[in-house]
């Protein structure tokens, strides 16, 4: 390939082409290419981009010469995190206010009679949770922090919330539940959306609880670290445990596992189904023998490139017509489900393309369990089979408490 | 509107920038492009059928002819397909693919690499 004839006007067309990793690459390549790679405003791009930056400030928020020299800085100051879950929470940045005054943190204790704890107290005075801006848009609801799940019509995605309406939201379910003024509870987080979830913080304990379907009624809650195992979202993000998940055209925090243990996988025929579940707090139900625990489950299928290949013979797609589930709880087997289509869809899988998404929920009389099965699929198309029907396997994945609750 | 320079192409009874085997690739693609218009997916197959079986230096080739022809959607998609083919790639096939040589000062790469440590990870083996 000769560069030298293309003319620096084409090279630097190839190069805005790449991601950043690829042009720091190019720029240790040779003289001409790093002189390339360097202009600025590739990197002022990138900035843009992937940190909603316009101008060169680095993480301290003083400025820097370069569009480049702005990128390593915060790449560095980050580099002990998922890059994606930065620039996620960094574009998410405009939800999240300055913290509030000492004065104010005084005043609030006073209205709720309580004491924060010290680290609650300190996060406070950085970041005083994230505004709402919307109260009607499905877009901005789905940017919390602490992320969220939906299945059906039930939507969370749960947000830290600023003092003042902490304070707010406290005193108003106090009074619905009837928990006495001395209870010591602040409401710290919640989803702003029409399914309730609301996380607790007792500042006596300091441990974090998260209300049940009975929480109006009952004020019954869950503590969110029920084996009292301190692990954080940080170390689940570590291990890719939780993921960024696109949906209606919104990224947003999605808590269904990514990877086994709690994720799992199984290629049948060139199908592969990935699955996992997730406990749903807001749904439990701690009186009810039956239905104690509520799991939202999320199937994820596709089709490899090669295309289906059945027996030696190949099909360019394949159609969901059944699904039959065994769900276990406890080892003892709790319902066996053998229907068709899943979520009332029947979904057509093409080679290579976007895993197909949907999401389910399950009732489970005990905190332990497990889900298995598998799909029917006909190859080519339901109205066109080109083939007898055969089985997808779904892989057993575990439905069980995690160690920290969100 | 697409081609200011083919009527000076044709004009032109000596023209070494742009061979015939090049011209016969380059030229439809408008046309091709117009037909299938609405249906993006099906000239992003189109394009792939067609770069598949095109060596690197074909692909100089086919860049100086479309910056020659002022082609500019064919120049855009010819430098990106540069750009996929160096994707994830470390510096030693970059530097293999473009045909250079490494022109730096003893000590200088060492110190870049060091700068750009973080793009390393996760690099295709070459």
């Amino acid at each position: 390939m000769d560069l030298e004839a293309m003319g620096d006007l084409v090279l630097h067309t190839i190069l805005s082409n790449l991601t950043p990793k690829d042009t720091a690459i190019a720029a240790c390549v040779s003289n001409k290419l790093k002189s390339s790679a360097s202009a600025d405003i590739l990197w002022s791009k990138f900035c843009s981009q992937e940190l909603d930056l316009n101008e060169p400030i680095d993480p301290l928020g003083n400025p820097t010469p370069s569009f480049k020299a702005c990128y390593q800085a915060w790449l560095e100051a980050f580099s002990m995190y998922p890059w994606p879950l930065v620039m996620r929470v960094k574009r998410s940045e405009a939800t999240l206010c300055k913290g509030v005054s000492e004065v104010e943190i005084q005043k609030s204790e006073r209205i709720l009679k309580l004491k924060l704890p010290l680290p609650t107290r300190i996060l406070y005075r950085f970041c005083d949770g994230q505004e709402f801006k919307s109260p009607g848009g499905a877009g901005g609801s789905l940017l919390g922090l602490i992320g969220g799940y939906s299945f059906y019509t039930h939507l969370v995605n749960v947000f830290l919330l600023p003092l003042n309406v902490a304070v707010l939201k406290t005193k108003e379910i106090i009074r619905q539940i009837g928990l006495s003024s001395r209870s010591q509870y602040i409401v710290v987080a919640a989803s702003y959306t029409e399914s309730e979830k609301v996380f607790f913080l007792n500042c006596i304990t300091g441990q974090l609880h998260v209300g049940t379907v009975n929480l109006a009624t009952e004020g019954e809650m869950i503590p969110c670290v029920p084996n009292v195992l301190i692990s954080s979202v940080h170390d689940s993000n570590e291990n890719g445990m939780i993921k960024l998940r696109e949906e209606r055209g919104t990224r947003s925090i999605s808590l269904f596992p990514e990877e086994p243990p709690f994720c799992s996988t199984a290629i049948t025929n060139r199908v592969k189904v990935r699955a996992s579940a997730v406990f749903v707090p807001e749904i439990a139900d701690l009186e009810d023998e039956r239905r104690k625990y509520t799991f939202s489950y999320s199937i994820r299928m596709s089709l490899l490139s090669e295309g289906c290949v059945i027996n030696g013979i190949p099909y360019s797609s394949c159609q969901l017509q059944r699904r039959h589930w065994i769900i276990c709880a406890n080892d003892r087997v709790e319902s066996d489900v053998n229907d068709e289509a899943v979520i009332g869809q029947y979904p057509l899988l093409l080679p290579g393309e976007k895993e197909f998404v949907y999401e389910s929920y399950t009732p489970l009389p005990t905190s332990l369990g497990s889900v298995e099965g598998f799909f029917t699929f006909v190859p080519c198309r339901l109205a066109d089979p080109k083939g007898a029907p055969f089985e997808v396997e779904v892989a057993r994945f575990p439905l069980q408490l995690p160690d920290y609750i969100f | 509107m697409k081609f200011c320079t083919v009527k000076q192409y044709f004009d032109d009874e000596n023209n070494n920038n742009v061979t015939n085997g090049i011209a016969t690739t380059v030229i439809p693609l408008p046309n091709k492009h117009l037909k299938i218009k609405a249906n993006n997916k099906e000239m992003e197959q189109y394009e792939q059928e067609l770069l598949r079986n095109v060596m690197p230096q074909e692909l100089t080739k086919l860049i100086l002819a479309a910056n020659y022809l002022n082609f500019k959607e064919a120049l855009d998609f010819f430098c990106r397909t540069v750009a996929n083919a160096i994707q994830n790639k470390s510096v030693d096939y970059v530097r293999k693919f473009f045909g250079l040589e490494s022109d730096f000062e003893p000590g200088e790469e060492e110190k870049l690499c060091k700068e750009f440590a973080w793009s390393f990870e996760g690099v295709d083996e070459d």
